[in-house]
């Protein structure tokens, strides 16, 4: 006979304990309702994985037609929990061809970025930089756009004075934060 | 004693209003039929990517679900976050 429900009846201390072994769904997708009695979407824990993602740089005007990243230096590690991703890693670019204009540094990510209200699902993430010329301001940062697989890098400034992170062959980029996936 | 390394393409998945494409490949090593380890590597692509080197099976999924509705709606996206 198959089990559909355990009540707090059939567990007398309230625990449940596994001697030696995972918890694992016999469906994909399923999760564990945490803080609530009932079954509700918003309360469930429901996806977790870690893994690499290959980093690929490109400029957004396409002036910059190429941009390469060292083999050695092109790996982020990501960790998905939930909706949120974090990601995290040292790129390094080896060589680019073309000139920078009016376009900005793109750079790929390992999960589509959420569409929410109000642009809720927009975030940024932080980044150090070596070897980048700011256009204009300081402190360069990553945005990243609803609905989108990429990340931009800009550069705040003061008042309207922000600007773009214009990478030179061997700038570095010391990247770390989250975001929000669909 | 065998010990094999073989990569398969672990999730394709569909998602978004733009039908982003997300692609895990494993890597999993096997020794005798049974699996020692499996390690993730995690892929996205937007319908103005280029697919040409990517799975068979990957390529399958993005050409039914890039319809040029879907790419034209993608590219007026674009267009409207560079104006943000």
């Amino acid at each position: 006979m198959a089990i559909d429900k355990i009540t707090s009846a059939a567990l007398a201390t309230g625990d449940i304990t596994f001697p030696n072994g995972n918890l694992i769904f016999g469906t994909a997708d399923k999760g564990v309702c945490l803080g609530v009695t009932t079954d509700t979407d918003a309360n469930t824990l429901d996806d977790y994985e870690e893994g690499l993602h290959t980093a690929a740089f490109s400029d957004t005007s396409g002036d910059v037609t190429s941009i390469a990243l060292n083999s050695s230096y092109n790996q982020l590690a990501y960790t998905k929990i939930g909706r949120l991703v974090h990601i995290s890693g040292t790129l390094v670019i080896s060589s680019y061809s073309g000139s920078w204009g009016s376009g900005v540094l793109r750079m790929t990510l390992p999960f589509t970025a959420a569409d929410l209200t109000d642009q809720a699902g927009k975030s940024t993430m932080s980044v150090g930089v070596y070897n980048v010329d700011f256009t204009a301001g300081t402190s360069p940062y990553m945005q990243v756009t609803e609905n989108s697989t990429n990340v931009d890098f800009y550069v705040s400034g003061d008042n309207n004075t922000g600007g773009k992170c214009q990478p030179q062959t061997s700038a570095q980029f010391y990247i770390g934060g989250c975001y929000i996936a669909a | 004693m065998a010990i094999n390394k073989e990569t398969q393409i672990g999730k394709i998945e569909v998602v978004g209003k733009y039908k982003s494409v997300q692609v895990r490949t494993d890597t999993v090593i096997i020794e005798d039929g049974n699996e020692l380890s499996r390690k993730y590597h995690r892929h996205a692509l937007s319908p103005d990517a280029d697919i040409s080197n990517e799975h068979a099976e990957v390529q399958a999924v993005c050409n039914a679900v890039w319809t040029d509705q879907v790419k034209a709606d993608y590219e007026a996206f674009k267009a409207e976050q560079q104006d943000i």
